[in-house]
């Protein structure tokens, strides 16, 4: 279950954008009302074997052979797609997802905790990031700023905590930004946790953009059962700067070393997450390569829909087709093989895993239709961006200075 | 579900014996939970969340 940053419910947090549910409000209804009677018509429609609308995106991620949201949540509760039937019937789940007197507490969150963000990344959207917002005001992307965010607000937080204090079996909570690290809300959550003994048995997830660092909430993780850390990284090419604007590549890989360097000596998880785009794609390889040689597991929430003219498939396939062969020539150079890895969270097979993830975006720009139509939209968003930044595109990615002139850079 | 830790057994395609023979007592390997439930964990993947 996810409450996003406005402090809306979500019933999956894979679900598409323009798909997902935008009421109730926190503010009206409690976690647990939401989970045992607005999520239950879900679970029916599911159980009939119904596709709701908000699947979609799992459904090309399945098409492509990247290992999908629902797979990965599905098996949380023991059920696997290739054998759905026989799984659903063997899942200790079965007969209380059927039931429509659904008592049951959440045990596994994603955490929206809003938008307060200090990058202003090129493909990130207002509602996630604060300092993006005031930038597309300032260029009048946008007339409002977004809603304000639901962690802002004491009452609601101290409700969210009150919802978690009465579940003593919480397995997992995930929390995004924004960036974590700066959102007041995290560090008041993860102290409630403590003060309440979930550290004992819950383990956080998180994702920070690597370019700060706070000790007190290093402090706090290290106090519980389990940490899974995300790190945010596009490529280690200097064009990730261009990307993660105004991050800093050394400032990046150092804070990269340090959260390495903690958690080898706190035994967490860790993981590079990315979000590739037309601008990354080619030097994505630069990601997986590192995360080879370190057994680091890759992960990217799906392939990128929204902004749609910076989707991988924006790239025209005369383009696309060096990516491909670097890729591919990289995957047979790495040769390992094995059943699908969906447990993305066991470390002994990250490099299994990663060669598969690698692999499905081999198959997403071999397949993926041509969408460089879009690129004269891409050209338009960022020459005003540009504009704002006192940066050029072609700094950073020279070898596309024809295609982007092309299309009226 | 009982085997010979001997035999040669897969279910739905997946081999059990000899690839779980480590997990057999007594010269038997017994499971005693629905089986995805127990391949779930003896092949590693990861957390089976359990209701309450």
């Amino acid at each position: 279950m996810r409450i996003n940053n406005t402090g809306h419910y979500e019933y999956c947090r894979w679900a598409d954008k323009s798909q997902r549910t935008h009421a109730p409000h926190i503010q009206s209804v409690s976690p647990q009302e939401f989970f045992q009677q607005h999520m239950t018509p879900i679970r029916q429609q599911l159980l009939a074997g119904d596709q709701p609308t908000g699947c979609g995106e799992c459904a090309v991620m399945e098409q492509h052979h990247k290992v999908s949201g629902r797979q990965k949540q599905l098996l949380k509760v023991g059920v696997r797609v290739e054998q759905f039937e026989k799984t659903l019937v063997s899942s200790p789940w079965a007969e209380t997802f059927k039931s429509t007197q659904f008592t049951q507490l959440p045990q596994d969150w994603q955490i929206d905790l809003g938008n307060y963000c200090n990058s202003a990344c090129v493909f990130c959207e207002p509602g996630s990031s604060s300092r993006l917002a005031i930038e597309w005001k300032q260029l009048g992307f946008i007339d409002q700023l977004p809603s304000p965010n639901w962690t802002d607000d004491p009452e609601l937080v101290n409700k969210f905590i009150h919802t978690l204090e009465q579940s003593s079996h919480i397995q997992y909570l995930h929390f995004i930004g924004g960036e974590t690290l700066i959102t007041p809300a995290f560090k008041t959550i993860l102290r409630a946790l403590i003060q309440a003994g979930l550290n004992r048995t819950a383990t956080i997830g998180f994702t920070t953009n690597l370019t700060v660092w706070d000790s007190q909430v290093i402090n706090l993780l290290t106090q519980f059962q389990g940490v899974n850390l995300g790190m945010s990284v596009e490529t280690f090419e200097i064009v990730n700067d261009y990307v993660r604007w105004p991050s800093k590549l050394p400032v990046v890989l150092e804070n990269l070393d340090r959260w390495q360097e903690l958690a080898a000596q706190q035994a967490w998880l860790l993981q590079l997450r990315t979000t590739p785009t037309l601008l990354t794609i080619s030097s994505l390889l630069s990601v997986y390569d590192y995360a080879w040689t370190r057994k680091i597991s890759v992960e990217s929430c799906n392939f990128l829909t929204e902004p749609a003219f910076m989707r991988p498939s924006v790239l025209p396939p005369s383009y696309r087709s060096s990516v491909i062969y670097h890729m591919q020539s990289w995957l047979d150079q790495h040769p390992v093989s094995g059943n699908t890895v969906l447990n993305i969270r066991d470390p002994n097979v990250s490099q299994l895993q990663n060669h598969q993830d690698l692999q499905s975006y081999v198959n997403y720009l071999k397949n993926m239709p041509d969408e460089s139509n879009r690129l004269p939209d891409l050209v338009i968003f960022l020459k005003r961006l540009e504009a704002s930044r006192g940066n050029s595109i072609l700094t950073y990615l020279p070898e596309y200075e024809e295609l982007f002139k092309s299309a009226g850079y | 579900m009982e085997f010979g830790a001997n035999d040669c057994v897969t279910v739905d395609g997946i081999e059990i014996l000899p690839k779980y023979r480590h997990l057999a007592v007594d010269g038997k390997l017994t499971i005693s939970k629905p089986f995805y439930q127990w391949y779930h964990q003896v092949s590693g993947q990861g957390w089976l969340l359990m209701p309450q």
